[in-house]
């Protein structure tokens, strides 16, 4: 079963993001913020990282850069409220992120996003 | 018979003409009647005397209005407002007027005559400066272009001027001087500086005012997408069954929620143009999707309305490389106005197409239309056609602005095509072949009607 991880620093939208995975099907982990995020993703292992931009801690620059080093390998849904906190252009140099979303978006973009690169 | 002698009639001769050597002219010299050779003499020298008398007349007239000429020359240069010197080529003060002794703040009187290192030992001047006028006076002497350059003075009474000095060599009365001029420029760097302080002080109102939008918006949208989120959940009827008054609801939840979601965007886009910070982010972009996706969001705003979407995208048209969140936000405003200002049960229909070397996108409505002189005008920002009417419609009359600013910034174009009563189709193009420097264009775009004449503001 394809595993998503859900990485958002406010609750309503975690765990809402959280439902409409498991939703469609999927296994789920929830993250609260990048560290979180860091420490859990071994142990999960996910398929697919539904990552907030613009947490408290680390940017999303340094998130990506640390998670090149993890045994787990990702596939990266950034969502964001207004674009990106820093160089947006570092941020898609990493390699690990597949696409974009804005929030607030429609389920269906979301939907249509993780089952392209699930 | 006159009897008088002719050593008598000499005599008075003599004495006539000593007055004339005086100066008197008012001799004449009387003739004896005898028409002898003394008395042609006579009339001889009163004939002269006259001549001489009206040639003084003219000399002393000419003479009059000279000085009076240089009087008024010299009243000129004394009070003119524009600092006026010149030295002999060794730098040595002959002239100064009014206006350069206050500027330097030093009396006339005790800069005459003097060298102009004087106003170095003064202090008037500083070394530097003292080094750069000996070059001007270098360069002058050379017939070298020499100065404008500025100087700092420091006047007797301890205030600070700043002057721009310019030489120039010239002639007078044969002998070479250099003329210079010295223009108090301390009011208008004053003034500069206080523009530079002002600028300096926006430009910090205005990072802030961005950031604050920023923030605002982060903070408007965060609930916002868990509100979204939730209320397509229930529509979707993932977390139950609904009713029909319940999804009727609900629909009016999403549609209000969709329409906030775009104003936030449209002033913050608006405030990122005018802080030239608008970022684009190009990616590889399906045209179907792009349309398809666009539509599905409208759906719910034309449903309402028993509005058709007609989407008809040519077969196999071509992907584009453009920052495809930025192109839906176009097509939704341009479909959002569509349904605005349609009639209940009309129909739209959407269009993409290839042509030539760009993808042409169309949405036509069937609605009231736009007045032909007021076509190109629904691109400016805060624009709208008839501003009571609008209102009731909604908007901030933004997302046209916005549209054309994301459109032109990829190097494609954005138009309407309209006959009042009939309908409006909105157009816009995009390049197959993908630009650089997306920002950079964008900063370009006359957004707000800015660089518009009167004459053309009038048409």
């Amino acid at each position: 079963m394809t595993k998503v991880m859900v990485v958002d620093d406010e609750i309503d939208v975690r765990k809402m993001l959280d439902l409409m995975m498991k939703n469609e099907g999927y296994n789920t982990e929830m993250a609260e913020d990048g560290s979180d995020f860091l420490e859990k993703v071994d142990s999960f292992n996910p398929d697919i990282v539904t990552l907030d931009v613009m947490m408290p801690g680390p940017t999303t620059v340094e998130i990506l850069e640390k998670l090149k080093k993890k045994k787990s390998k990702p596939k990266v849904i950034l969502l964001t409220v207004v674009r990106f906190d820093g160089d947006e252009k570092k941020i898609f140099e990493q390699g690990n992120v597949v696409d974009y979303i804005k929030k607030p978006f429609d389920i269906d973009v979301l939907m249509d996003a993780v089952k392209k690169h699930e | 018979m006159d009897k008088t002698s002719e050593k008598d009639r000499i005599n008075e001769m003599i004495d006539a003409v000593m007055k004339v050597a005086r100066g008197d002219f008012s001799v004449q010299i009387e003739r004896s009647g005898r028409n002898d050779d003394l008395d042609s003499l006579a009339v001889g020298i009163n004939m002269m005397i006259n001549d001489i008398e009206g040639d003084i007349t003219e000399r002393k007239e000419t003479e009059e209005l000279l000085k009076k000429s240089e009087e008024e020359f010299r009243m000129i240069a004394e009070n003119i407002h524009i600092g006026l010197y010149y030295t002999d080529v060794h730098g040595n003060f002959l002239y100064g007027n009014d206006a350069s002794a206050e500027i330097i703040g030093v009396p006339k009187e005790e800069v005459i005559g003097k060298n102009g290192k004087y106003l170095l030992d003064l202090q008037c001047i500083s070394k530097k400066d003292y080094l750069k006028a000996v070059k001007l006076l270098t360069l002058v002497k050379l017939g070298k272009k020499a100065g404008p350059e500025e100087f700092h003075i420091t006047r007797k009474d301890g205030t600070k001027r700043i002057v721009e000095i310019r030489v120039q060599k010239i002639k007078v009365n044969k002998k070479t001087v250099i003329l210079g001029i010295i223009e108090d420029l301390t009011e208008k760097k004053k003034a500069e500086e206080k523009i530079k302080e002002q600028n300096i002080q926006l430009k910090k109102l205005d990072e802030l005012k961005t950031s604050f939008l920023n923030v605002t918006s982060h903070e408007l949208r965060t609930p916002m997408t868990s509100i979204k989120g939730y209320v397509q959940m229930l529509l979707n009827q993932n977390l139950g069954g609904i009713s029909d008054e319940q999804k009727q609801g609900l629909d009016v939840i999403l549609r209000n929620t969709n329409r906030l979601d775009s104003l936030i965007q449209d002033i913050l886009d608006v405030s990122r143009l005018e802080s030239g910070t608008l970022k684009f982010i190009p990616k590889k972009t399906d045209v179907d999707t792009l349309v398809g996706q666009t539509v599905e969001t409208m759906q719910a705003s034309a449903d309402r309305k028993e509005i058709t979407i007609n989407a008809d995208i040519e077969k196999d048209v071509p992907g584009l490389m453009v920052d495809e969140l930025r192109i839906k936000q176009v097509m939704t405003n341009l479909l959002n106005n569509a349904i605005k200002f349609s009639p209940d049960g009309t129909i739209i229909n959407v269009k993409a197409r290839k042509e030539k070397n760009d993808i042409l996108f169309e949405v036509q409505d069937f609605g009231r239309g736009i007045p032909k002189d007021k076509q190109d005008k629904v691109f400016e920002t805060f624009y709208q056609v008839d501003s009571g009417e609008d209102r009731k419609f909604g908007g901030a009359g933004l997302g046209l602005a916005v549209s054309k600013g994301i459109v032109v910034s990829h190097g494609g174009r954005i138009w309407v095509e309209s006959r009042e009563g009939k309908g409006s189709t909105f157009s816009f193009t995009l390049p197959l072949k993908p630009v650089k420097d997306l920002e950079e264009r964008f900063k370009a775009v006359d957004m707000f009607g800015l660089e518009k004449t009167e004459e053309e503001e009038n048409d």
